[in-house]
């Protein structure tokens, strides 16, 4: 025990996440190790039925830790057991579909896949492959699923065989530029190795082109040259905010003829950043009270119209998840009942909404909630008590997504 | 888990499973699980015997030893559903580490290092426990003397410190019996408070 506060708990877990490396398991169980840990940390915490702020740092910040870890881990073995899973294109394609919102976006990477999918077939059949590249730029706002869409796309790419490994390496200016001369070109061509074989994907690139920062500039140099030098085995995406890309491509020659392909990542709809909320709930096996899904959707619709442009969309939401089930974990220490039902409901005072009074006000005003098709924008009326997750249009005949309503404005 | 686990097994590498597929598996019993990967020669009858046997223990020792919370809470004086939640945990890893050993390839379970042969699942075992041990004292800190920090330090070490599941069900109550209930909330009082 000395020896773990020595070293730290995370360095444990550091440990946990080795040895299941070493045993080549899968990443579902440093996942499950990470729950087992919560799981005994929060049955200690609240042995005596009363959560100290000493405790409630500790745990948060031991949790942080544990998290981080089990990302970094899934984040390098998921390549691996995509690897072993040899997956076919189409089953990444569902998993694109699968995500919330972003129609456009998804429409394009369809056709980047289905081009590159031509070019494969034409190459395969000793044909020659059409001159093209695949670096792309990606614009939206933060947490608008941008690095979701680009890791899928190196699975795309290694689905078809265009990338070897098909990993993402996320970067930002920081990692690419040094603070003294000399320091900058070793430094961007050491993370541009890490990312050879997959895509390199450089977050709020922008700020490598701003006015007097030279060594932002030495860094697209570099970047520029190994995008050339390596054009088989590297795939480059920029991402940031719309207008701050727009300049940045425009900014330099080598960097407007190189990036050709435009993906456009819109803010979600607050219907869909709903929809997030409820979807990480069934992760979770959490499910929702109908006062408490009626309150989602004030609340989104209030971030929706309220939130500033840097408070990011999907984190956003998830940034929400976290808190609701920190407060439903201090709501039932409160009740000291922990049964099946207890920890798999969550209540509408567990989300703590500025939007509260305008749903009090709204409630009573009586005026109900709709619902509409996404196909062809039929209106039904919609009532948080019934559980109907998808509903077939009476108008079009196709299903739609009906868990969430909208407000009647 | 066990269809996570079923991933080291040669057969199954031919046919590896996505997280997706994973976790749809949570959705059967472990007796239908099982029953899939013999039937498709993944693991043989004896390894299912041993997986089912394993189970059945972990579970009915687990229940045994959730029959007692009354008494142990009273004796405590801990939350019922946090000493549910630990056990409910402990046990858990429990299971899992005898599952790791029941399907572990013995080539692929130790590690040559310059100090010796290492055994990983052993290694497994001590990092979770260093993490269980290392937690209780964050949250039951030296000198803080109660029923609360001896209760809950005797179940994580009776849990993971023994290795049949029918001890652990055993030590998990300890001396926290409805008898001894006066006797242990001593531990409570001020030492102060009485005069010598």
């Amino acid at each position: 025990m000395k020896e773990s506060h020595k070293r730290g708990l995370d360095q444990s877990f550091l440990e946990i996440s080795r040895v299941i490396t070493k045993l080549k398991l899968s990443p579902a169980i440093v996942y499950f190790y990470d729950f087992l840990v919560r799981e005994v940390c929060d049955a200690f915490a609240y042995f005596d039925n009363e959560l100290t702020p000493r405790e409630n740092r500790f745990a948060r910040y031991l949790y942080k830790q544990l998290e981080t870890i089990r990302e970094e881990h899934y984040e390098m073995h998921s390549g691996h057991l995509h690897g072993l899973c040899e997956e076919d294109v189409d089953s990444v394609l569902a998993e694109l579909d699968e995500l919330t919102g972003i129609r456009a976006a998804k429409e394009k990477v369809r056709e980047t896949a289905n081009y590159a999918r031509m070019q494969q077939a034409r190459v395969s059949r000793g044909m020659k492959a059409i001159p093209t590249t695949y670096h792309a730029v990606y614009t939206g706002n933060p947490g608008t699923g941008k690095t979701t869409v680009a890791r899928l796309m190196g699975r795309i790419f290694k689905a078809l065989g265009v990338l070897k490994k098909g990993h993402l390496v996320e970067c930002d200016r920081a990692a690419l530029t040094g603070q003294y001369v000399g320091q900058t070109a070793p430094k961007t061509n050491k993370i541009i190795d890490e990312a050879m074989d997959g895509i390199l994907f450089i977050d709020e690139a922008y700020s490598l082109a701003k006015g007097g920062q030279d060594y932002g500039s030495e860094a697209i140099d570099t970047l520029l040259k190994r995008m050339q030098d390596d054009r088989d085995r590297l795939i480059v995406i920029v991402a940031g905010y719309p207008r701050e890309m727009e300049e940045f491509i425009n900014s330099n020659p080598g960097l407007r003829s190189r990036f050709t392909r435009y993906i456009d990542f819109p803010d979600f709809e607050e219907q869909e950043l709903c929809q997030i909320f409820g979807s990480l709930c069934r992760r979770h096996d959490l499910a929702l009270t109908p006062d408490l899904k009626e309150k989602t959707l004030h609340h989104f619709h209030w971030q929706a119209r309220n939130a500033k442009r840097d408070s990011g969309n999907g984190r956003m939401v998830r940034n929400a998840f976290e808190k609701v089930v920190h407060e439903q974990a201090d709501r039932l220490s409160k009740s000291g009942i922990y049964d099946a039902e207890a920890l798999a409901i969550l209540e509408a005072p567990d989300l703590e909404s500025p939007a509260e009074p305008a749903w009090r006000e709204y409630k009573e005003s009586g005026r109900g909630y709709i619902v509409k098709c996404e196909h062809c924008e039929a209106t039904f009326s919609w009532n948080p008590a019934v559980e109907l997750p998808v509903a077939k249009c009476d108008k079009c005949g196709r299903e739609f997504n009906s868990e969430f309503g909208m407000l009647i404005e | 888990m066990l269809a996570a686990l079923l991933e080291m097994q040669d057969e199954r590498k031919k046919r590896p499973l996505d997280t997706r597929t994973l976790l749809g598996y949570n959705r059967h019993s472990l007796p239908e699980l099982v029953s899939v990967y013999t039937n498709d020669g993944v693991i043989n009858a004896a390894v299912c015997k041993s997986i089912q046997r394993s189970e059945a223990s972990y579970i009915a020792n687990y229940q045994a030893a959730l029959s007692k919370l009354p008494d142990i809470c009273a004796a405590s004086g801990s939350q019922q559903g946090s000493v549910h939640r630990l056990a409910r945990a402990l046990f858990a890893a429990k299971l899992l580490g005898e599952l790791l050993e029941i399907l572990a390839p013995p080539d692929r379970s130790y590690e040559k290092t310059e100090d010796g042969t290492v055994d990983l699942l052993e290694e497994l075992g001590e990092a979770f426990s260093d993490i269980v041990g290392g937690a209780w004292a964050e949250f039951f800190p030296r000198g803080e003397v109660s029923r609360n920090a001896d209760a809950s330090s005797q179940f994580w070490v009776a849990c993971l410190y023994e290795n049949e599941p029918e001890r652990m069900a055993k030590a998990f109550q300890g001396p926290y019996t409805a008898g001894n209930t006066k006797r242990l909330a001593t531990l409570d009082e001020d030492p102060g408070s009485k005069s010598v």
